[in-house]
């Protein structure tokens, strides 16, 4: 109740969104690689809602686990990587420092991101609904 | 109620706390973090686990010291084949930022290698230059020989299927084709007959001369036919005997058929030479296979897919290249060294790598090595190698010279009935290794001394004629070429022992396969004999009974010929 009474009273719709996009970042990448970490760290340090993001992450990885989404983000990743054209982006990403570390150069997590970003209008409208049904303060 | 920011801006107490745990893992956890990593790193380069014993890693420099490494053989994962007690390596900062590892210098100390073991029989799953033998001539050879009942002649079931049992069987059914034939023309001419007969009985009561005159005729013409059909069968009894003697002239190859049933090995052993050299061939080219098959690969990734690991897909790592982009891996420098002065069984060891990296293509690689290993009973090895893939062109050289080393249980056969081998012996080694554009080539010069041979067989003949072939040959010689296609060399072997082994097998084979050879023709010629004796019998007995037939009813009607004429 008081979860309720705290995201309805005083969350904003970004706040929402944000927990959710970060939640289903978590999820949907592999365990313990880099750009988990770091996702995770920033989240702990930074983002409000922190039983929405823990609570998304939880469901989605477990939507992940259930519906084999992994083959899906794999492919998608693979592809990304595979693709003649993006190869000069990566060279340059993977000359950047700090930046490999994220293992953006692993199709696993390239996929997954990418998963992520793709379901932006999805949390958008999550969020705007739970936003728009919640009891005015 | 004032709304709350997008962003919790009070995190100073959580930065505090994230920090402080990333502290606390860098000067707790780090260590023991980088020492799985290299333990990972280096068992998938030696296909079998590698563990540290101790990892430091130090920001300054930065720098890592590792102390013990024990690299498990691949083919005996239970067991140590090569320790190193010390490697300080020293890293650069930029490459390390971009997750890539660049050492700029290093070395190792304290190397042991422990005493060489045989390999492992061929695996598939093991890669290796060298493919296993085709043939098994000698394995085969020496079962035939170990084998009690090897010149027992096969049971009566194989027998049924030579030429002349088929035949046989065919010329009876032709016989009772024939005998049927007689019976039938047989039967009709007496059913004939035997109305004449009735008739000139009912010609005699009547005492009709014109009718007396028909009938006589007619019985006059059933002799005849009696006499031609007697004629017919002993005609057709002689052209069916004629055919039983020919059953003589399948004897030869009812004596081959029952020799292909018996599967006797060849007796030109053409594999010999590849399987008694691809075995030691393997063992001393092993180093020619970790480079090829486990060094190359390991450095030179482009993809690689990662191992499931907590119920999720790792998905696959892509490294990339770039003119300013380090390499993976890089090693600059690395120094080996080892001084065998405390007699604990580490060897003399100094070695040198300089430029060995995940990029070939941009930095050739150089290796030298030289080592005395006193635990090993290795002495004065040399070796020099090179990873060169500048252009896009590869090439790829390593050069082994080993002076002395330990050759310990090599066994050429192993089977229940026979563990053939070398016990041990004291061998030298020249391994050249040259890998071109997608062309190999091998070549590798071995030889034994001071060998002695292991012989355990359960049969005491096989044991005598290897005795016999291998006592005096104390001296080895192996050598082995591969060339063609990087991953399907054509090899040819050359050995004096191989020759030693093949004219002593063919020997005694020879003498076996002429005696049994004189068993299976005296029991077939026994078989033909008996089958033609059958035949002979059963044909006199049923031409017989035919001819016996027509003789009585010849006679029948004499008598009624000559009763007739009298009463005329």
């Amino acid at each position: 109740m008081a979860i309720k009474a705290r995201y309805s009273s005083r969350s904003s719709f970004l706040q929402i969104l944000l927990a959710l996009l970060w939640g289903s970042w978590l999820g949907f990448t592999p365990t313990w690689l880099t750009l988990q970490v770091i996702v995770l760290f920033l989240a702990l340090i930074f983002l409000r809602l922190p039983w929405v993001w823990m609570a998304t992450s939880f469901a989605v990885s477990w939507v992940t686990g259930a519906f084999l989404l992994d083959p899906l983000m794999n492919e998608m990743g693979l592809f990304l990587l595979r693709f003649p054209g993006l190869n000069h982006f990566w060279t340059e990403m993977a000359k950047a420092p700090i930046i490999p570390w994220t293992q953006f150069n692993n199709s696993m997590v390239l996929g997954s991101f990418l998963l992520g970003i793709l379901m932006i209008p999805f949390w958008a409208y999550v969020a705007w609904n739970v936003r728009r049904r919640a009891p005015v303060a | 109620m004032k709304r709350p920011g997008l962003i919790r801006w009070n995190f100073f107490v959580y930065f505090v706390v994230i920090f402080g745990l990333g502290f606390a893992y860098i000067f707790l956890g780090l260590d023991g973090h980088v020492k799985r990593l290299i333990e990972h790193k280096l068992s998938a380069f030696n296909g079998a686990p590698v563990t540290i014993e101790h990892a430091t890693f130090k920001l300054s420099g930065p720098r890592i010291e590792l102390e013990k490494l024990e690299f498990k053989d691949p083919s005996h994962p239970e067991r140590n084949h090569f320790e190193i007690g010390k490697v300080h390596l020293e890293l650069e900062w930029q490459a390390l930022l971009r997750n890539r590892l660049v050492i700029t210098d290093s070395f190792a100390s304290n190397a042991i290698l422990y005493p060489l073991q045989p390999l492992a029989p061929f695996d598939a799953q093991i890669k290796s230059l060298v493919a296993p033998p085709k043939s098994n001539s000698l394995a085969s050879a020496s079962d035939f020989l170990s084998n009690p009942s090897r010149t027992q002649l096969p049971s009566d079931d194989v027998w049924t299927a030579v030429p002349s049992f088929q035949a046989t069987k065919a010329l009876n059914s032709e016989l009772d084709t024939q005998v049927a034939a007689w019976t039938k023309q047989v039967d009709a001419l007496l059913e004939t007959d035997h109305q004449q007969i009735d008739a000139s009985k009912a010609a005699q009561t009547q005492d009709s001369e014109a009718q007396n005159r028909i009938i006589l005729g007619q019985l006059e013409k059933s002799r005849l036919e009696l006499n031609q059909l007697q004629a017919q069968v002993k005609a057709d009894g002689n052209v069916i005997l004629s055919k039983v003697e020919t059953l003589t002239e399948l004897l030869p190859h009812d004596v081959t058929v029952i020799r292909q049933g018996v599967k006797l090995p060849n007796l030109e052993f053409n594999q010999l030479a590849a399987e008694l050299g691809a075995q030691q061939t393997r063992a001393v080219i092993d180093i020619a296979d970790s480079f090829h098959y486990r060094l190359i690969p390991w450095l030179e990734k482009k993809e690689q897919a990662l191992a499931d690991a907590h119920g999720r897909n790792q998905g696959t790592e892509f490294y990339f290249s770039g003119r300013l982009l380090p390499p993976r891996l890089w090693i600059k420098k690395l120094e080996l060294t080892s001084k065998d002065n405390t007699g604990s069984g580490a060897g003399d060891v100094i070695g040198r790598i300089s430029d060995l990296s995940s990029e070939p293509s941009e930095q050739p690689a150089h290796m030298s090595l030289q080592a005395s290993f006193s635990k090993a009973e290795i002495s004065n090895v040399q070796l020099e190698a090179q990873i060169d893939h500048r252009g896009g062109l590869v090439d790829d050289r390593l050069a082994l010279n080993v002076a002395s080393f330990p050759v310990r249980d090599l066994d050429f056969v192993n089977t229940p009935a026979l563990r053939m081998g070398i016990e041990q012996a004291t061998a030298t080694l020249n391994l050249e290794y040259l890998a071109q554009k997608d062309s190999t080539v091998v070549n590798a010069h071995n030889k034994l001394d001071k060998v002695s041979y292991r012989i355990e067989s359960t049969g005491e003949p096989i044991k005598k004629v290897f005795d016999d072939a291998l006592s005096p040959l104390t001296s080895l010689e192996l050598d082995a070429n591969g060339q063609g296609k990087t991953d399907n060399l054509q090899w040819t072997y050359t050995s004096n022992l191989s020759d030693r082994l093949r004219s002593a097998l063919q020997q005694v084979l020879s003498q076996e396969y002429a005696e049994f050879n004189a068993r299976i023709r005296e029991r077939a010629d026994q078989k033909v004999r008996d089958a033609k004796k059958a035949m002979e019998t059963r044909l006199v007995t049923e031409s017989d009974a035919v001819q016996q037939k027509i003789a009585v009813e010849r006679d029948e009607i004499q008598t009624m010929i000559e009763s007739i004429t009298k009463k005329k």
